[in-house]
């Protein structure tokens, strides 16, 4: 098993993104301003600055952008391969950098529609996905 | 940046050490005795002259800070600095501006290191998630490059080209790093590291120097060698990957169409090109987005490598890159530049070289960053 490590929240809006995947829910800031959904998590939306904004809970659905597989492992914490690292754009918008889980090489690709999948570690839940449409 | 400088930089002197082991060499020790080969390409006897003084530093901390770089070398300039986001056209972008300004009349810009894990690691070492495994500069490159395949079709044969190609001009360069024959063969069995990516499309550490002089035009009048001129430069950056940013090397278009815009020619009256190559994907990417061809079609325009070779029609890193002549922030790259223009560069020179480009990008923080330059000798339009 990999040894994942949660970067420590650089503010109040990020652990209560980290909060919120504890309870398996990825929810999201969206810009009460201008609607924009920002990941990540921050103070002010970056495209019109406002600060007034409330948590969306999103679907946790995405699809693959793109993906890459560690075949020979960098680093000790990670000494399971091959694994992924793709870049899951959401259907709610962002886009973001996780593992797609229980697909082996080959098996997930451009485009594929995936799901989260929440990964609870010692000390926090790591946002996962799997091949798959919602639900 | 839209137009050309308004007043004209060029430069005047470029020193640089062999690349690769240097045992236990400090990197000071290596930057000092290339900037010394700088001024002598110059004919500048008097280091005073130098009013100005960039360096840089790696992620890792390695690199040169100007203000030690000056006690080292026992000067006094009276500007000095370095960026966040350092590598060779960034940090030039901004030298020349400060000439073209006229807050400096000769600048310098000096770098130097030598790493652990030289000659043997993999360059580009970065921890950018680590809930999820995320590691090293390549990664981003991989991302690209499976996007490449999907859309187009392409595949990892003229990754391979490119690295060959790159290893048979370090062949021919005696400061390059890494000179040992490879093959096609040896590409396709070198190990899969990130795939799509193999050992072979990342470069490695290695150690080294070099150190590149600017001057105004009427300064370098009177330097040893022939100035060689910035004509243009073309930048363009682009928001992280959250935004979902996708073929992180597209916006090199805008930065070549600002680039061949502002000195009025375009990719046809290019002699040589340099692109910054962490990977062979930044290469493959500069070809298509600089316009040597279609998007897509790089892998048709490489076809067997002589087309980038030292006597095909667009010589590429004609010193081995990054790739096979040494991880060195693209200044090996700009010293080789100057060289091929001045006809310099003895059994690899590009015969008539009069037009030069290095084009680079990179992501930092997960933006992405693109600076070019376009460099032509003085005689070029005659
Ligand atoms: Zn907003």
């Amino acid at each position: 098993m990999p040894e994942r490590t949660r970067p420590k929240p650089k503010n109040r809006f990020e652990q209560a993104y980290w909060d919120a995947l504890a309870r398996h829910q990825l929810s999201l800031q969206r810009c009460k301003g201008c609607g924009f959904v920002r990941h990540p998590p921050g103070e002010f939306c970056p495209e019109c600055w406002s600060g007034e904004f409330e948590w969306q809970p999103l679907s946790g659905t995405g699809s693959i952008v793109s993906i890459i597989w560690y075949m020979k492992s960098l680093d000790a914490r990670f000494p399971e391969v091959p694994y992924n690292v793709a870049l899951v754009r959401l259907t709610e918008g962002p886009a973001l950098i996780s593992n797609v889980v229980g697909s082996a090489f080959g098996e997930i690709n451009i485009g594929d529609p995936v799901r989260a999948r929440y990964c609870d570690e010692t000390d926090f839940t790591a946002l996962l996905f799997e091949k798959g449409s919602a639900g | 940046m839209k137009q050309a400088f308004s007043r004209r930089v060029s430069i005047v002197g470029v020193g640089m050490t062999r690349q690769g082991a240097h045992g236990d060499a400090d990197g000071y020790a290596l930057a000092l005795q290339a900037f010394r080969g700088a001024l002598e390409d110059a004919g500048i006897r008097d280091k005073h002259r130098i009013d100005g003084l960039l360096g840089a530093k790696q992620f890792d901390g390695s690199g040169i800070d100007p203000v030690l770089f000056s006690r080292v070398a026992g000067i006094t300039p009276s500007i000095t600095g370095a960026l966040d986001y350092a590598t060779a056209a960034f940090t030039l972008h901004y030298g020349a501006a400060l000439i073209a300004s006229g807050a400096c009349d000769m600048l310098a810009f000096v770098y130097g290191r030598n790493p652990p894990g030289s000659m043997v690691e993999l360059s580009g070492a970065q921890e950018y998630d680590l809930v999820h495994g995320f590691f090293n500069a390549a990664a981003v490159h991989g991302l690209s490059w499976v996007e490449h395949m999907h859309k187009y079709g392409t595949t990892t044969e003229v990754l391979g080209r490119i690295a060959v190609q790159s290893r048979r001009h370090a062949e021919l360069n005696p400061d390059a790093a890494f000179r040992e024959p490879m093959t096609m063969d040896d590409y396709r069995n070198s190990p899969s590291m990130i795939w799509p990516l193999r050992e072979y499309d990342v470069c490695r550490m290695s150690g080294g120097a070099a150190a590149i002089i600017m001057a105004s035009n009427e300064v370098a009048r009177d330097c040893a060698k022939m100035p060689i001129d910035f004509l243009s430069i073309g930048r363009e950056a682009t928001h992280a990957l959250e935004r979902g940013i996708q073929m992180s090397f597209s916006p090199e278009r805008r930065a070549a169409k600002q680039l061949y815009e502002a000195a009025g020619i375009g990719p046809q009256d290019v002699d040589v090109l340099f692109p910054y190559e962490a990977t062979t994907v930044a290469a493959a990417a500069a070809l298509e987005n600089y316009g040597f061809c279609e998007p897509g079609g790089c892998e048709a325009f490489v076809g067997d490598g002589s087309r980038i070779g030292i006597n095909g029609e667009l010589p590429m890193n004609t010193h081995g890159g990054h790739l096979s002549g040494g991880y060195l922030i693209g200044l090996t790259h700009h010293v080789e530049l100057v060289r091929q223009l001045r006809g310099e560069c003895g059994p690899r020179q590009v015969p008539n070289a009069k037009v030069g480009l290095y084009a680079s990008g990179g992501g930092i923080r997960a933006q992405f960053y693109h600076a070019a330059t376009l460099f032509a000798r003085g005689d070029w339009n005659a």
